[in-house]
């Protein structure tokens, strides 16, 4: 992509920005400020903001613009412009978490901020979500709902929606999010941007607010798969204050290669009831795969196409109810009616619920595992991102594709099995509707291979005609 | 998250949903404090969601079968 003028600042991806800052064609000033802008215009109708560090900003922008005229970027993000969902702290920035009760300015960063600041990224502010990241569809009283830049009158999804919006609008480049159920994919996937959570482990959840311990992700957003790669790279690495994080090399295989060569699993039986158009997009990718080398087929998860939502649901309750004790009993009614029922839900599947579902959890994880053996096994499974396109904003909107108690064979499975299991995962769009709408995917492999899901996605993504192709919502500038 | 409702789940204190909620709401000191839709809607997921676990049998492993963590296969489980 070429830079062009600075009014299409806002339009380059991560990766454009950064080639031509090295050679002088925009600044890091020009591209935070033309940013800062584009929030003031848009964000007033979209709401992926709750607070902006505009001034801090800038200050950041001039140092970074400094050191690329020095030839001495900080890192391999020096100037790129980023959001941060607002459940993770920021130092000297107030954080919601979408509540009715604001957490203290925070005195220290997140790890995963820290280490994205250390990369030369600009925090530019923080994104609305689901209250607590305990929903589906970011519709929240608290702090307002974020809408969908591709149709304004739709959901942004959740929880991490904000985040989404956000980088689908132009008003960041990339955005952390974090998925405990689907939080990630399924924004990436209503707003037509890339998001991906990476294997259980890789980036610290320290300085997070947690929903489900054993099932919480942080993972991010931008507008390419390279830009996702580079995001997941800067913001990996063990850290002993979080106890699920994992000793993997900080610069593992994270970028995404060719998929040539490649076995990718289709589960076929949960795919039903997709929308139409979704799911000619999706038939589309599996042709170019096949006439890319890969060897597409069918592959039966019989556990794990029953039960995985259900499963997934009782131990995220329950963990949720176990997390927000103490705060849930001391103000209930600080509480959403749709976060409290869960929370009370969840304390009653502490006990024989809550064992029943862990060693479900660990049957189904047996059956995934052998289906992504190195020996006969897929490298990779695809399906669409989503059933069928964001609902249009209602309060306590229900998510197609998200039916978390049923046992019914049926495509919502989809959305939790890689977080339940810790799998990398992620979502691109594979297509875009005559409205205007991503057509998504997602993807999803074996532990710590997060090239392979990154493939898979970029793959997807240059399946789309170039005609059809769709750039930022809501206009250059 | 959203919902959809176990369609042979009709009566909300199936499986004892309704018992259980009364319970968690004495044991976390909160009676008053959250309102009747609140907890109808969590009595009708934990009826949902015991319904569903109704159908699941989960076999733990025993001295006798060491390794065995197999459920009743779908097919059977109905």
């Amino acid at each position: 992509m070429n830079a062009g003028p600075v009014a299409d600042a806002c339009a380059l991806d991560a990766s454009s920005a950064l080639r031509a800052y090295a050679v002088g064609d925009i600044s890091p000033v020009d591209v935070i400020s033309a940013h800062i802008s584009r929030i003031n215009r848009l964000d007033g109708g979209l709401n992926a903001f709750v607070n902006l560090r505009a001034d801090l900003a800038m200050a950041e922008a001039r140092a970074s613009e400094a050191r690329w005229h020095r030839g001495a970027p900080v890192g391999p993000l020096d100037g790129v412009p980023v959001s941060v969902k607002d459940l993770m702290a920021v130092a000297g920035m107030p954080m919601t978490a979408g509540s009715a009760r604001p957490w203290a300015v925070a005195v220290e960063d997140a790890e995963a901020v820290r280490r994205l600041r250390a990369a030369g990224a600009i925090v530019i502010g923080t994104n609305t979500l689901h209250e607590y990241a305990f929903g589906g569809t970011s519709v929240n009283a608290h702090v307002g709902t974020p809408r969908n830049p591709r149709d304004p009158s739709r959901i942004a999804g959740g929880s991490s929606g904000g985040s989404a919006a956000a980088t689908a609008a132009g008003m960041a480049m990339a955005a952390l999010g974090t998925e405990t159920g689907n939080s990630i994919r399924r924004p990436a996937s209503f707003c037509g941007v890339v998001g991906m959570k990476p294997t259980f482990g890789r980036v610290s959840r320290h300085g997070v607010v947690p929903l489900a311990p054993s099932l919480d992700h942080v993972g991010a957003f931008a507008r390419t798969v390279p830009d996702v790669a580079l995001v997941i790279a800067a913001i990996s690495g063990h850290d002993p204050r979080d106890v699920g994080s994992r000793h993997q090399p900080v610069n593992g295989p994270v970028g995404p290669r060719a998929t040539d060569g490649l076995t990718i699993g289709v589960p076929r039986s949960m795919l039903r009831g997709i929308d139409p158009a979704i799911g000619s997009a999706f038939e589309r990718a599996l042709r170019a795969f096949a006439a890319a080398g890969a060897n597409v087929r069918d592959v039966d998860l019989p556990l794990a196409s029953r039960w995985t939502a259900l499963v997934s649901s009782i131990v995220m309750h329950a963990e949720a109810a176990t997390v927000h004790r103490s705060r849930f009993t001391s103000d209930p009614g600080s509480y959403g009616a749709d976060v409290a029922a869960r929370l009370l839900s969840g304390h009653a599947f502490l006990g024989f619920g809550l064992v029943q579902a862990l060693a479900m959890r660990e049957a189904i994880g047996a059956e995934v595992s052998r289906a992504l053996a190195r020996n006969g096994g897929v490298d990779a499974f695809v399906a669409p991102g989503v059933p069928g396109p964001p609902p249009v904003i209602a309060p306590g909107a229900f998510v197609p594709g998200d039916a978390p108690w049923s046992s019914e064979v049926g495509p919502f499975h989809l959305q939790r099995l890689p977080s339940m299991l810790g799998l990398p995962a992620g979502a691109a769009p594979a297509g875009w509707s005559s409205d205007g709408l991503p057509l998504p995917i997602q993807a999803f492999g074996r532990h710590w291979e997060e090239s392979i899901v990154l493939s898979v996605l970029m793959a997807g993504m240059e399946s789309v005609p170039a005609s059809e192709v769709r750039g930022i919502a809501g206009g250059a500038g | 998250m959203g919902g959809e409702r176990t369609p042979r789940v009709e009566a909300s204190d199936a499986f004892g949903a309704e018992a259980r909620v009364d319970a968690v709401i004495d044991a976390l000191g909160i009676r008053g404090e959250v309102s009747s839709a609140v907890i109808v809607e969590a009595t009708r997921q934990v009826a949902a969601a015991f319904a569903s676990l109704h159908d699941l049998e989960v076999e733990f492993p025993t001295p006798s079968g060491l390794g065995a963590l197999p459920t009743r296969s779908p097919e059977v489980s109905r």
